[in-house]
């Protein structure tokens, strides 16, 4: 939260509610829109609202990308950008799929791979973007071509099938530790907290927003810039590995050809939630809450049947909207 | 102007070829065949060069098979194609990688008194597929899978398999490439115009994305509850309806699934009912029809169809194992 906010709302002297609100009045729209939405299926054909619908369709659908938009967010944060995850999504996948089916691994062994390599790949565009200096977009531009080719080739252009020789794996995302609650979403709810806490307790979120803010200013007060962003990238590729383990879970198998543009839906899902682009603000659980706006737009188009490619158009609108909104908010409040 | 001139020229070249020498040649000469391929290792296209062999052998002739590694790499393509021009064969077969690179150098073979026939994709020959034929300076005609038709049949098996009445649901997987367009509209066009019962509604997933095709068939299965069978134009949309019918507990055939073309989770989710069948194109049929093709030409002056149909099946549990679909048929 930037000085001119705080100088505000403490000039205006009004109570911690109104603050509150001041503060978190992205999120709240944004939520707020989730409700609107939702109440406005349900209203026409509430069959959208049934459990069924709302944990199978919605939620599950919710999974994959949010994930990965958990990641970008520490990336946008930075005011940095991760083009790569879509395809990096693809890579992993087959390689957690060629290394289970090849080394024989269990589930954890599959997950562990996931997220190491996930997280590799990461790292590898935080040192492209702070030793080579590269910009992040052409860097993880770079690397998102790369990652599309080595998965074809890691394949052999041929989705990797996890038979019969892996018990559990479709667990991971369809089964339900919970009761009717399928793991999946669990995964997606607990790595939603984890990276809340890593985002607002830990030095690794305050050099986030530190960074995005202002880098040479954080360079300047003596912190290894360059480290802690390599750090911010591989966390994202972290992510990333986790997500690609889930999708491998409900699909039953790695297809290397699929990932291309799920980047730009996690960016999307991040701006919704009212993260900038410009760096320096931004939650967790807005991104979550842009990504479910998302998912429940085009499950509810699809349950009311509304023709597909009006779908696209609805999406594309919201997202303008979302960004349009947030600038406005923001003019008023004196931070453009 | 000077284009049409040089055309012009061409065809009367060609014209004093064919007249000058007529391609008949003797039953007891073991005719030599090159077919240079998009690729050799995908199993595709080892069932194309296997169809290929098998026809070979019935009609005394040998085939030489060889693609490059990658459909990318259409520059060692048109070496090979050089390569086989210069080694003086009965004839040629060519599956088009770089479609308008490759006419200058069919139109090399035909100078040289090479015919040429075209399988699985059509090099941007002057006038199209309609040009054609023997009056070409390009090739004879090409074989390839009659994608409209493989709809139509996939609308068939779905309409016998629900009992000509219900909702079905038509997830494409292009709305671009003329595959899956034709896929599709086979399909969507055969239901309204023979099974006026039928509803159905189509969906893409572009690209054949499965993640998103499941989405789709899930979202599907809440708002239509009364839905009677799911078609997915291609592996990948196949494999997610798939995985969208084991999430919502939907077994042994409930709803219909029918698919296209294989691959390992298909061919798996078809053996254990959770799928009930595909369409497959039929590879060894290109082969084998584009060498039948060939054979005949030149040993008999018999002038084939400038467009051949290679032909395409439905396979269900029953009938996955019988030899005219298991050859057909990729992991």
């Amino acid at each position: 939260m930037s000085d001119a906010v705080k100088a505000a709302t403490q000039s205006e002297g009004g109570s911690k509610v109104s603050a509150f609100i001041r503060r978190e009045i992205g999120r709240v729209t944004a939520l707020a829109s989730l409700v609107v939405i939702f109440v406005f299926f349900t209203i026409m054909r509430p069959v959208f609202a049934s459990w069924a619908n709302v944990s199978g369709g919605i939620l599950m659908s919710t999974t994959v990308i949010g994930l990965m938009a958990i990641g970008v967010t520490f990336v946008i944060i930075t005011g940095g950008i991760d083009l790569s995850v879509g395809t990096a999504l693809a890579l992993v996948s087959v390689i957690v799929g060629k290394t289970v089916m090849a080394m024989h691994l269990n589930v954890w062994g599959g997950i562990l791979v996931g997220l190491i390599v996930g997280t590799v790949l990461g790292s590898i565009n935080g040192i492209l973007i702070t030793v080579l200096k590269l910009p992040p977009f052409i860097a993880t531009l770079a690397t998102m071509k790369a990652a599309q080719g080595l998965a074809l080739i890691t394949s052999d252009l041929k989705p990797v099938l996890f038979t019969g020789g892996v018990k559990g794996w479709d667990s991971i995302a369809q089964g339900r530790f919970i009761p009717n609650f399928p793991n999946g979403v669990l995964i997606l709810a607990v790595a939603a907290v984890i990276a809340s806490i890593i985002l607002n307790k830990t030095v690794l979120g305050r050099y986030t927003f530190a960074i995005g803010s202002n880098a040479e200013a954080t360079r300047l007060s003596g912190v290894k810039v360059n480290r802690w962003l390599i750090a911010v990238y591989a966390l994202c590729g972290t992510f990333v590995g986790l997500a690609a383990v889930v999708m491998t879970s409900r699909l039953g198998s790695a297809q290397p050809d699929l990932g291309l543009g799920y980047e730009l839906e996690a960016i999307a899902a991040v701006i919704i939630g009212g993260t900038s682009l410009l760096g320096g603000k931004g939650t967790i659980s807005g991104t979550i809450i842009g990504a479910l706006i998302m998912s429940v737009l085009i499950n509810g188009l699809r349950i009311l049947e509304l023709q597909q490619e009006w779908q696209y158009v609805v999406v594309g609108a919201v997202i303008l909207l979302a960004v349009y909104g947030d600038n406005v908010r923001r003019r008023r409040a004196g931070e453009v | 102007m000077k284009k049409g001139l040089l055309t012009v020229a061409a065809v009367a070249a060609l014209a004093l070829v064919a007249g000058t020498n007529t391609p008949v040649v003797a039953a007891d000469k073991t005719l030599k065949i090159e077919l240079i391929s998009k690729g050799e290792t995908h199993q595709f296209w080892q069932a194309v060069k296997l169809g290929a062999e098998t026809q070979a052998k019935k009609m005394n002739a040998t085939i030489h098979f060889q693609g490059p590694a990658t459909e990318t790499m259409i520059d060692k393509q048109m070496e090979m194609l050089d390569a086989a021009i210069a080694l003086k064969p009965d004839a040629i077969g060519y599956a088009a990688l770089g479609t308008t690179q490759s006419v200058s150098h069919l139109q090399a073979a035909n100078k040289a008194g090479i015919p040429v026939y075209m399988f699985d994709t059509a090099a941007s020959c002057p006038g199209g597929v309609p040009a054609l034929g023997p009056k070409s300076d390009c090739a004879l005609g090409v074989a390839y899978t009659d994608s409209t038709g493989a709809g139509q049949l996939a609308a068939d098996k779905m309409a016998a398999l629900i009992g000509n009445a219900g909702k079905v649901l038509m997830v494409g997987h292009s709305q671009t490439n003329q595959t899956g367009i034709d896929r599709a509209n086979g399909f969507i066009n055969r239901i309204k115009a023979k099974y006026p019962r039928i509803k159905v509604t189509a969906v893409y997933s572009e690209g054949g994305d499965a993640l998103k095709a499941q989405d789709l068939v899930a979202a599907a299965l809440v708002s239509t509850p009364d839905l009677r069978g799911v078609y997915g134009t291609n592996e990948g949309v196949a494999i997610g309806a798939g995985q969208a019918f084991k999430a919502a507990g939907i077994r042994n055939g409930k709803i219909k699934l029918i698919g296209f073309d294989s691959g390992q989770q298909q061919i798996a989710n078809i053996k254990s009912g959770l799928q009930t069948g595909a369409i497959t194109q039929s590879p060894m049929g290109i082969g084998a029809k584009t060498v039948e093709a060939l054979v005949n030409y030149v040993r008999s002056g018999t002038v084939p169809k400038n467009l051949i149909d290679t032909g395409f099946y439905y396979y269900d549990k029953k009938n996955i194992a019988n030899p005219e679909i298991a050859g057909n048929l990729y992991n």
